[in-house]
């Protein structure tokens, strides 16, 4: 079960409090079947607990509040399987603004509907990954 | 102190709480609505992860009253049976409804999701499928076309505020910015959802996403003074071990996929069809006398599934695939790779995994509670299900009981004068929860889990005198002990440690809500399953109660509504 950790470089950012974003690396114990999603709860239960990021979310792929910036390609997180002794970039979701760290303000008010919302991420996540190479990201 | 003011406060945008806000905000008087949620509406809480299974009346030769007789088979007679009435009328038209707000009906395969209506009495096809996202997404289309009702994302109701016995408001965290403020309301609708969060293992907790469901409506409403009925009644479901695959309710391999239940010894122990609560105890008696499995589980065998490899795959991705996107099922099978074929697969869980809480704030058809002002609807209420809920019924419940409760709110709003909750009330809120920023020493997550394995280990599946008062005195160290000390991660701003710290006094008072009616139940009825009173008594036939009185928490029983069946007592 056990392996290689997981390296995961974390961008931290809280405008409220600090002058420029920095990153934080932290080293994530890996085992069969471990989320990105899963990693990151692991880093603020044992690691940093100031870490902030969206996890009230569905957990099975598709309210896409979860979405993250990783090794620059907008991805779910909860859908993003992690490898031993994988390196991993993990940014904000590009193109919203920032609450804190990984939590973004994705402006969704009630006069957007779910699918709205799906569709405009999904856009922010093509055109993204359209900038950063093939779309590799985003599987539906 | 900022303060907005509205008519109607609905605390919780799930599924019920959609549903009331809706109906509320379209009722005539232009009441004001203002709806809370803990996150994005439709994009957390626990109905935008529902399977999708929903149970309403639509065949020819099917009455409501089939529906009704059924309902309380499955709830051990302990439901509320007004409650049980306007759920099985009222629900063919709610479904409709939002069928026509653009919710997806999905034909489920042959096997169907019917295996839990019990043999022996009527049983017609009722079993539709609307996965939770499209639900919610019907939801919230229709709710965002309705000017006068206005949703906060990200935030949360941490105390209702009174005036004597009358709800004027509820003090309210702002999670984005970390600043708290106060509504000013006439009515109150809470729709806060379960409480899976106090057990280890849940389905409300998906791959480890805890927030959820940790139970803050049942305390609040216990805090204002209003009464909670049946809270010893904890629906469990298989919590699955392996493999990592799969995650959510293994059930459902079983009954959508042909899955036979089989002990660590190769013997198939149990047939479908069974209710929940009886799945469960089989289960844990075959683990507590030594056939379990390799990883100390049972298996759901699909090797011996009638249904061919590929027929298994298309009942898969149906069932946990459909809606939830192309997405879930590239991840499952990259992770299982190695056995790619699931007619190899034995899956391997324990009974334990919390999924739905049957009892709750004591409501009656109008969804008002004991308190002047607040109204109740969806999982945070009790009464619907008994003591056992029957699949499928969750999904109608919510929108039968968002409605009458949306209706109820709007109607006192109208007929009502505001009281404004007084400045000190929201002062004193703010400064005990900003008092969890300061000083102590141990991280919110750590009390959590004890809760949670204390949980886990003495009011679970099956339950004694001994563990309960384990569970209760260990409980009474926890709050003693520990609570004052809790710490919450430093930072205002989206500091969801913070809001895990806010919620463990409550997970607290709501872990000993159970285990005293635990404890009370002095007998075995649908999900509380006592091993030393293991038999139904008829004396029995009776809610517990619990209610704060003079700031102690106090247990009595009251009366089950019966309209029209009498019960046949114990067995």
């Amino acid at each position: 079960m056990s392996g290689e950790p997981v390296y995961l470089k974390v961008f931290r950012y809280d405008p409220g409090a600090d002058n420029a974003p920095r990153y934080e690396d932290y080293e994530v114990p890996w085992r069969q079947g471990l989320l990105l999603l899963q990693g990151l709860r692991y880093v603020r239960d044992n690691l940093d607990e100031t870490l902030a990021f969206r996890d009230y979310c569905c957990g099975c792929s598709w309210c896409m509040s979860c979405v993250m910036t990783v090794n620059g390609k907008g991805r779910r997180t909860c859908s993003k399987l992690i490898m031993p002794g994988e390196h991993i970039l993990v940014e904000p979701m590009r193109g919203f603004p920032i609450i804190r760290d990984l939590a973004v303000d994705f402006g969704v008010s009630i006069t957007t509907s779910v699918g709205t919302f799906r569709k405009m991420a999904g856009t922010v996540l093509r055109r993204w990954n359209d900038a950063a190479g093939p779309d590799q990201g985003l599987g539906s | 102190m900022k303060t907005i003011h509205t008519d109607v406060l609905v605390i919780g945008a799930g599924g019920a709480g959609a549903r009331a806000a809706i109906e509320a905000a379209k009722s005539d008087g232009n009441v004001e609505v203002l709806v809370l949620n803990q996150g994005p509406i439709g994009k957390s809480g626990l109905t935008s992860m529902a399977n999708g299974g929903m149970q309403w009346v639509s065949h020819p030769e099917d009455s409501p009253q089939y529906l009704f007789e059924d309902i309380i088979r499955v709830g051990a007679y302990l439901n509320e049976q007004n409650l049980v009435e306007r759920l099985t009328e009222e629900a063919p038209a709610r479904a409709a409804e939002l069928i026509e707000w653009g919710a997806k009906v999905i034909a489920l395969g042959a096997s169907g999701a019917t295996a839990e209506v019990s043999p022996s009495g009527p049983s017609f096809p009722r079993a539709y499928y609307i996965p939770g996202v499209s639900y919610m997404t019907a939801l919230r289309n229709r709710l965002s076309a309705l000017a006068n009702a206005t949703v906060l994302e990200d935030t949360i109701a941490t105390r209702l505020l009174m005036e004597g016995r009358r709800v004027v408001g509820a003090a309210v965290l702002d999670i984005r910015s970390g600043e708290s403020f106060v509504v000013s309301a006439k009515a109150a609708v809470l729709a806060s959802g379960g409480l899976g969060e106090i057990y280890p293992h849940s389905t409300n907790a998906p791959f480890g996403m805890h927030g959820h469901a940790a139970g803050m409506g049942y305390a609040l409403a216990y805090h204002a003074g209003a009464e909670l009925i049946d809270m010893e009644m904890v629906q469990f479901t298989g919590n699955q071990l392996w493999p990592p695959w799969l995650l959510g309710n293994p059930m459902l391999l079983s009954s959508m996929c042909g899955g036979k239940y089989v002990n660590g010894t190769g013997k198939e122990f149990l047939r479908l069809p069974q209710p929940r609560d009886a799945i469960q105890k089989l289960a844990y008696k075959e683990i507590k006398e030594g056939r379990g499995t390799e990883h100390g589980g049972v298996y759901i065998d699909l090797t011996r599934s009638p249904l061919s490899s590929v027929e298994i795959e298309e009942q898969l991705k149906e069932s946990l695939a459909a809606e939830v996107a192309k997405e879930r099922w590239r991840l499952i099978k990259e992770m299982s790779a190695g056995t790619p074929d699931p007619k190899t697969w034995r899956i391997e869980f324990t009974p334990g995994g919390a999924h739905f809480f049957m009892g709750g704030v004591r409501i009656n058809e109008q969804c008002e509670t004991s308190l002047e002002g607040l109204f109740a609807a969806g999982e945070v209420s009790g009464g619907v299900h008994g003591a056992n809920r029957m699949g499928g019924c969750a999904l109608t419940e919510i929108i039968v009981f968002g409605k009458r409760a949306g209706e109820h709110a709007a109607e006192f709003a109208k007929n009502s004068d505001r009281i404004e909750p007084t400045a000190s009330q929201g002062e004193a809120e703010e400064e005990r929860l900003s008092a969890f920023l300061g000083g102590g020493r141990l991280s919110p997550r750590t009390i959590a889990e004890k809760i949670a394995s204390l949980m886990s280990a003495h009011v679970g599946v099956a339950r004694t005198e001994g563990d309960l008062a384990i569970a209760l005195s260990g409980l009474k160290q926890l709050r003693s002990g520990e609570l004052p000390y809790v710490r919450a991660p430093q930072g205002r701003r989206f500091n969801l440690g913070w809001v895990e710290a806010i919620q463990i006094p409550h997970m607290l008072d709501v872990a000993e809500m159970i285990a005293r009616s635990a404890m009370l139940r002095s007998e075995s009825r649908g999900a509380h399953y006592r091993e030393d009173y293991p038999d139904t008594e008829g004396e029995w036939l009776r809610h517990t109660r619990i209610r704060k009185r003079d700031g102690a928490m106090t247990i009595d029983t009251v009366p089950v509504t019966v309209t029209t069946h009498q019960p046949g007592g114990g067995k």
